[in-house]
């Protein structure tokens, strides 16, 4: 590859794997340090990245009012995803494991299915964001903003959240995920809690969603599917549930398997299985068998360490976690 | 001592839960600095008690006040804040949290600290930690568990895991203390020093005790006064030696273990 294009290709994917990282360290904390269940992350992904590209598309935008149409992007991005934070939370307070997985779950597919046919938004075909960026910062290339905002992002959600679970707070979160009845009676308010991290949850991953709207210039509805949503989680249990460093190893391992295997491997091969009728065993492109991979893996995790690969490992660099 | 104004009053709790009576016409008043025995064979209705004192189940009727203040409609986190706290028969400790980490969960009805504050680390909210984690450790002193602060919980030996639930139960600040079953599983002993221990703590701290035991040797040793509960019906009440000799009480529980025992 040329230079150029070497630059562009992981430019694009740093800045992808920045998004994925805030969207991990929030789902952690819901799924890992609260102990619920959701399996709707994407969804609030979802409702910031439209929320945007609407915002961006329908601002009215000539020369200079571009950096304000970008910077609201963000901010109601953000805004309308922690209200569907608090719209999915609130109703789930009672559920618990498999049931909150369901109606999360649930709350992200029907949210695609409503933009899905709602025409402004794009429906099935996706929405075009005008680039806002371009016109303001002409020195500086897009991809440069970009990485600077997406990497600017997962480092202060990693600040925020760290200082969160030191505290008496992040106490009171992890006391609900290991013994909610015992938490409650000792002054632990579960609803205030529950809703507080569906909620704070819910608006990073909005304001990642303005981020990518922005970013990717086109928005569709592919990109917060069922598989997104999954690997969100399984990139969230095999780092390690409540586990910053080990989420931030497994996001970035996970997230680029598939990309490297499509460039180092795009041709090789495996044997899948064996059909006579097609002429003996059957091959598959290996660049394409990763999500069997992540679902193996997973198994095998929750089977053998359920506490996630990386949790409470180190590498000598830290002590673990604890409320100091 | 005195029986100044009872701090937790309880007046004719009924709990059914479908067609079980639990509890029946239950009244029980507790007095600061007092120690109450709650005893009864198993499945007397007294953790039911407990759950209903607690806020953790709601009376179908009944009253209950908590300091003169009204709590049967309140839930279970907001009677804690007016100076209730429960230990559990089957411990339920914070597993995942270190013995340090659990007792400072129990200061939560003291955070008064912002979610703003905690994560831009004021120095508001530093110094309310600092003192947190002070308490704790001070409380862990008492405890004997200073030791194994950073150790995981549950990998405490058995002993060890009922006297971490009891300090975190105290970081709660309780005015009553409710133990469902402290001595359970420990060998004489061991519950000798726990009573030891919670007769110190009532001292240090002037709290009341309500304790719930089928050991009789533990809890006739240290109680001021005895309900004594059966089918969910309160059937004595009384001081340990009135109790000892009700005829209703010797008749349902105590009979002839008892009588065997006593020196």
């Amino acid at each position: 590859m040329h230079f150029e294009q070497m630059v562009a290709f992981w430019g694009h994917h740093l800045i992808m794997v920045g998004i994925w990282l805030t969207l991990t360290l929030s789902l952690n904390l819901i799924n890992g340090y609260c102990g619920l269940f959701s399996l709707g992350h994407q969804g609030f992904w979802a409702a910031g990245a439209y929320a945007a590209a609407a915002t961006v598309v329908y601002f009215p935008h000539t020369g200079d009012a571009s950096w304000i149409g970008f910077v609201l992007s963000f901010g109601v991005g953000t805004l309308v995803a922690t209200f569907f934070g608090l719209l999915v939370g609130i109703p789930c307070l009672r559920l618990k494991g498999d049931y909150l997985a369901i109606a999360t779950l649930g709350f992200s597919e029907i949210l695609r299915n409503v933009i899905q046919n709602c025409k402004p938004l794009g429906s099935s075909l996706g929405i075009s964001v005008p680039n806002l960026v371009r016109g303001a910062a002409g020195k500086v290339p897009n991809y440069v903003i970009y990485l600077v905002l997406s990497w600017g992002l997962a480092a202060i959600t990693v600040i925020l959240l760290r200082n969160l679970i030191r505290s008496s707070h992040g106490r009171a979160i992890q006391a609900i995920r290991d013994d909610e009845r015992a938490a409650e009676l000792l002054g632990v308010n579960l609803t205030y809690y529950k809703v507080l991290v569906f909620a704070s949850g819910a608006g990073i991953a909005g304001f990642a969603g303005a981020l990518f709207a922005n970013y990717n210039s086109f928005v569709t509805l592919e990109d917060f599917n069922f598989n997104a949503g999954v690997l969100m989680v399984v990139m969230v249990v095999l780092g390690g549930m409540g586990d910053l460093l080990g989420t931030f190893i497994a996001t970035i391992t996970l997230y680029f398997i598939p990309v490297l295997l499509a460039l180092w491997l795009p041709s090789t091969k495996v044997p899948v299985f064996y059909d006579p009728t097609q002429g003996g065993v059957v091959y598959s492109d290996i660049k394409d068998l990763w999500q069997v991979l992540f679902s193996v893996l997973l198994i095998v995790v929750v089977l053998v360490r359920p506490q996630g690969i990386l949790k409470g490992v180190t590498f000598g660099l830290k002590s673990r976690e604890v409320a100091k | 001592m005195e029986m100044s104004a009872p701090f937790l009053v309880a007046k004719n709790l009924d709990k059914r839960f479908g067609g079980l009576a639990a509890v029946t016409h239950f009244s029980i008043t507790v007095g600061a600095g007092e120690i109450v025995g709650l005893i009864g064979p198993n499945g007397a209705g007294k953790t039911t008690v407990f759950n209903l004192l607690t806020g953790a189940y709601q009376p179908d009727s009944g009253t209950i006040t908590v300091a003169n203040v009204h709590t049967r409609s309140l839930k279970p986190h907001r009677v804690t804040a007016l100076g209730v706290a429960r230990t559990f028969q089957n411990i339920r400790l914070f597993r995942d949290m270190t013995v340090l980490e659990n007792v400072m969960t129990g200061f939560q009805t003291q955070c008064k600290s912002s979610i703003l504050s905690a994560i831009l680390k004021s120095r508001s909210h530093r110094a309310e930690e600092t003192r947190i984690r002070s308490e704790a450790e001070k409380l862990l002193d008492l405890m004997g568990l200073a030791a194994k602060a950073h150790m995981v919980s549950i990998n405490l030996p058995y002993g060890d895991q009922r006297k971490l639930e009891i300090a975190r139960a105290l970081a709660a600040a309780p005015k009553v203390l409710l133990l469902d079953e402290p001595a359970a599983g420990m060998n004489e002993t061991e519950s000798e020093s726990l009573q030891q221990l919670l007769l110190d703590i009532r001292e240090k701290f002037n709290i009341s005790l309500l304790v719930i035991e089928h050991d009789m040797a533990f809890v006739m040793g240290m109680v001021h006064r005895l309900l004594v509960l059966d089918h969910g019906h309160t059937i004595a009440e009384g001081t340990p030696a009135e109790v000892r000799s009700h005829p209703k009480v010797i008749e349902a529980y105590l009979g002839k273990d008892y009588a065997e025992n006593d020196g």
